[in-house]
C-alpha cells in the first residue's frame, strides 16, 4: 500500500511540471519580422517572350514575315507608319494565335533613338497578339544580321 | 473602521495561442513570397495597356537603371560578364520551364544601351520575363 502511495505522489508531481513554452512566441515573432524585412509580395505584371535564336546572315526569309520598325518616336508595320494605339490592331489582323512555329515570328527592327518605352510598347504589342519577337540586331560588319 | 481591500482575482492572458496564431503567419509568408533578389534601385518601369499577372517573379534577375548599370540578381556586372554568369545560374534550373530570366529595365533608356543586354538575354534561350507597369483602366490578362 505504501509504494502505491508514493506512486501516486510522484505522478501527481509531474503533471505540474509543465514545459515553458512562453519564448516560443518571441522566437516565432522574431521569424515574421525577419519574413517581413526580406520578402517581396509583388506579382510580376508584364509579358513572356521567346527570342528565337538565330546565327548571322539567317535573315534570309525576313522579307516574307511581318515586319514592325521603330525609328526615332514613329512606328511603321510593313513600311506603313502606325501609331502605338493602332499597332495591336494591325497585328490582330495576322491572326498569329493560330498560327504555329516559324509563322508566328515577327520581326522587330530598331534604329535611331528609340526608348525602352517604345520598344517595350511593340514588343508587348507582339506578345499579346500571339507572336514570337524576333530581333533584327545591326551586324557588326554592317551587312545586317537576324537574331 | 478599516475597510479591507477585496483581492482582485489573479486573472492570466492566456498566450498558449499567440504561438500557434505566429507560426500561422509564418508558413503563410513561407508560402506567399520570394526572396527578394533586387539591389533596391529605383527603376522607372515602362507602362503598356495590356500586361499579363505573371504571378511570382522568376529566380533570376537583371536589372538596367537609368545609368545603364546592369546588375544580376542585385550585384553589378558588366555586359562581357552576363552571359556566363546567366549560364551558370540557369543550369541550376531543374526543368527547362524554369528558365526563365526576369528583366527590369528603366522606361528612359535608350536603345543603345538596353539592346545589347537584351542580345545577350535572347543567346541564353531562356524565356524572358520583361516586367512593366499597366496603364490603368484594363482589367489584368491572365498568364494562362
Amino acid at each position: 500500500m505504501a509504494v502505491h502511495g508514493t506512486r501516486g505522489k510522484k505522478h501527481r508531481k509531474d503533471i505540474n511540471e509543465l514545459i515553458p513554452t512562453a519564448w516560443f512566441v518571441d522566437l516565432a515573432n522574431l521569424l515574421i519580422f525577419y519574413f517581413l524585412a526580406t520578402t517581396s509580395l509583388q506579382k510580376v505584371q508584364g509579358f513572356q517572350t521567346e527570342m528565337p535564336a538565330a546565327e548571322k546572315g539567317q535573315a534570309k526569309s525576313e522579307a516574307k514575315m511581318p515586319t514592325v520598325r521603330a525609328h526615332n518616336g514613329q512606328i511603321f508595320f510593313n513600311d506603313q507608319e502606325v501609331t502605338q494605339d493602332k499597332l495591336p490592331e494591325q497585328l490582330a489582323t495576322l491572326k498569329l494565335k493560330d498560327k504555329a512555329g516559324e509563322e508566328k515570328i515577327v520581326m522587330f527592327e530598331t534604329s535611331g533613338q528609340v526608348s525602352y518605352q517604345e520598344y517595350f510598347g511593340v514588343m508587348s504589342a507582339i506578345s499579346t497578339a500571339g507572336g514570337v519577337v524576333g530581333l533584327v540586331t545591326e551586324a557588326e560588319d554592317g551587312d545586317g544580321g537576324g537574331k | 473602521m478599516i475597510k479591507r481591500r477585496k483581492p482582485r482575482p489573479f486573472v492570466d492572458i492566456p498566450t498558449a495561442s499567440m504561438g500557434d496564431v505566429a507560426f500561422n503567419l509564418i508558413s503563410f509568408f513561407l508560402v506567399c513570397s520570394t526572396v527578394a533578389q533586387e539591389s533596391g534601385v529605383k527603376i522607372e518601369l515602362p507602362k503598356a495597356a495590356e500586361l499579363a499577372n505573371l504571378g511570382k517573379p522568376p529566380a533570376v534577375v537583371v536589372t538596367l537603371d537609368n545609368q545603364a548599370d546592369i546588375r544580376l540578381q542585385g550585384q553589378l556586372v558588366g555586359i562581357q560578364d552576363l552571359e556566363l554568369k546567366l549560364e551558370l545560374l540557369l543550369a541550376q534550373a531543374k526543368n527547362p520551364q524554369a528558365k526563365k530570366i526576369y528583366f527590369k529595365c528603366d522606361r528612359g533608356l535608350d536603345r543603345r544601351r538596353f539592346e545589347p543586354v537584351i542580345e545577350t538575354l535572347a543567346k541564353t534561350g531562356a524565356t524572358i520575363v520583361m516586367s512593366g507597369e499597366r496603364t490603368g483602366g484594363n482589367p489584368p490578362r491572365s498568364s494562362k
